[in-house]
């Protein structure tokens, strides 16, 4: 329990310090990017995306051992991830413009060969002599522990980028989530914005690759705004709200996953994420279970006093 | 800088080079969904003001109408001219009211940041919605008779009220031509007398609205001209005119929805 406590006050030593703040960071982005998908409905394409990049991830180890006889260079592995991503983004388009399957069909054939094809990769990798010391598969649960001090930099700056840009098209953001028809006849491009949205969630993906997890990513887009909004019906109160509650995952669950041996960050931050939202479920405001059993409870009341006999169920 | 228009079939070609100026002017618009045409060679030149009617059955296009001469979808033929010019959708000219039913109420927003909507285009990219920017929302809101209401969330209003909104973001926009899909379909009473009020006010003021609309009987009390729509233009012109017993015919079919206001309307 001690252990815990240190590292959640980043005073578990230093690597342990820095994955927690940059998970905290990558949480909080993951919020506010995910509200918007999640007002999309488009929350379903995450997971093809992050399960989409682990071919190129492994394609990328691959080139890197062939060419430069280094097979862990973080940027060009992260490249790979982002190119394979890309790609089967634009295969769930592909698949759903014109031709009548709907969304979920595309994203769930795009998420299944893709990983398919990665996990073939890998295999193939981790039968190499060499293999065994790849460590790709700290991308599929993710690891923070291990991050170095300019990688959880890098993940801290490029979540600040999301985070503003994203303020910066609040605007057109919530009227594209809204109402994309009056927004495309009065000029504000539903397919422009619909891929800035997506290059948003793809930025999110590659810089959270190695903390949280290509198997586990959809998490930390869907359950933060999720549990904001059992607790609030304004997007400006949403976000901040799916921001902290992101930040607050990436924390807890960095901070658990350094502090107890043998788990992996990723699931870690989902189960911290997971707690937070059934406390929301029972405990919110007006959605909450405890507040609707009330309201039914009062009007139950009111019900009797006003009508006798009403107590007895119809039979 | 004008591009030579077409002369095409029927009178709306004649009228389309007599009236370049048009709010509205469309010719031999065709639209197909797949390999289904929705929309055949459909021409059509909205007046300088006043309130007019698409009409016709299920299917026949009405709101497919609305969308191709928007661009939201793409035509495989035909062309459009607001105002003489090809449509700039930020230019502010034109203010568009969609089907109730294409989004969902549940959303977090209220009342007021829907009609703040309408004053996005002034504002422009990257910029907030300020203070003085609500503030003219409320007003439009109040307009509507919803002020009280500005900042309930949208789902808690009744269709009527959530109606008036999406009319109140439209009047927010302050436009000189008004495309409304269906704004009178599935409202209450006192919705309705609002609505109705509010496109008379804008017909007076100088504007065209060119409204979808599914209810016969009701057409001749609140629209002066209207188009009867089956894919193919049926008939185009004043109401009386267009809801003759022959053209209704054409447009239903066996089964013409005839009421006794409508028998009046065309005897009239």
């Amino acid at each position: 329990m001690d252990a815990v406590v240190q590292a959640l006050l980043l005073d578990a030593g230093y690597n342990s310090a820095v994955a927690t703040v940059g998970a905290a960071f990558l949480g909080g982005a993951g919020g506010l990017v995910g509200t918007f998908l999640l007002l999309r409905r488009r929350v379903m394409l995450t997971d093809a995306l992050s399960h989409a990049t682990l071919p190129g991830l492994v394609a990328a180890f691959l080139v890197g051992q062939a060419v430069w006889g280094e097979g862990r260079l973080l940027g060009l592995l992260l490249a790979g991830a982002a190119a394979s991503a890309a790609l089967g983004g634009l295969a769930v388009q592909a698949i759903v413009a014109g031709r009548r399957l709907a969304e979920d069909t595309a994203i769930a054939s795009v998420l299944a060969v893709f990983y398919g094809a990665g996990t073939v990769l890998l295999s193939h990798v981790q039968g190499l002599p060499t293999g065994g010391q790849a460590g790709l598969e700290r991308f599929l649960l993710g690891s923070a522990a291990g991050m170095l001090r300019q990688e959880a930099e890098l993940v801290a700056v490029l979540a600040a980028l999301l985070v503003l840009v994203t303020l910066l098209l609040l605007k057109e953001l919530r009227l594209l989530c809204f109402d994309p028809g009056f927004g495309e006849a009065h000029g504000w491009p539903a397919a422009r914005l619909d891929l800035l949205l997506l290059g948003l969630l793809l930025a999110l993906l590659v810089i959270g690759l190695q903390i949280v997890g290509l198997v586990l990513a959809l998490a930390l887009v869907v359950v933060p705004p999720a549990s904001a909004r059992l607790w609030t019906d304004r997007l400006g109160r949403m976000l901040p709200l799916a921001a902290c509650f992101g930040a607050a995952g990436g924390w807890l669950g960095a901070a658990l996953s350094a502090a107890l041996p043998r788990l992996p960050t990723g699931p870690a931050i989902v189960l911290v994420l997971a707690g937070l939202f059934v406390a929301g479920l029972v405990l919110a405001p007006k959605r909450g279970i405890v507040a609707v059993a009330l309201r039914r409870a009062r009007l139950a009341r009111a019900l009797h006093a006003a009508v006798p006999g009403s107590e007895r169920p119809a039979p | 800088m004008a591009p030579p228009l077409q002369l095409v079939e029927g009178g709306a070609g004649l009228r389309h080079r007599l009236d370049p100026e048009s709010p509205l002017a469309v010719s031999g618009l065709s639209v197909a969904y797949h390999d289904r045409p929705v929309l055949w060679n459909v021409d059509f030149v909205a007046p300088h003001s006043g309130l007019v009617a698409i009409l016709g059955p299920n299917g026949a296009g009405k709101s497919t109408f609305l969308k191709a001469v928007l661009g939201l979808v793409p035509p495989l033929a035909g062309e459009v001219r607001f105002f003489g010019r090809p449509l700039d959708r930020r230019s502010g000219l034109v203010a568009y009211v969609p089907q109730r039913s294409s989004v969902d109420w549940e959303f977090p927003i209220t009342a007021l940041e829907v009609v703040a909507m309408g004053l996005y285009h002034r504002i422009g990219w990257f910029r907030p919605v300020r203070r003085r920017h609500l503030e003219a929302a409320r007003a439009q809101l109040d307009r509507v008779g919803l002020a009280d209401l500005a900042d309930r969330q949208v789902g808690q209003l009744s269709g009527g009220q959530q109606q008036r909104v999406f009319l109140a973001r439209a009047l927010a926009q302050d436009a000189r031509l008004y495309l409304l899909d269906e704004p009178l379909a599935g409202i209450d009473a006192a919705s309705e007398r609002v609505v109705i009020g509010l496109l008379r006010e804008l017909a007076a003021a100088g504007r065209t609205v060119i409204a979808v609309h599914h209810d016969l009987e009701s057409v001749a009390d609140v629209f002066d001209r209207a188009m009867l729509l089956n894919v193919r233009r049926i008939a185009e012109g004043p109401v009386a005119e267009v809801l003759a017993a022959g053209n209704l015919a054409r447009a239903y079919g066996g089964a013409v929805p005839l009421g006794g206001p409508v028998a009046a309307a065309s005897a009239g």
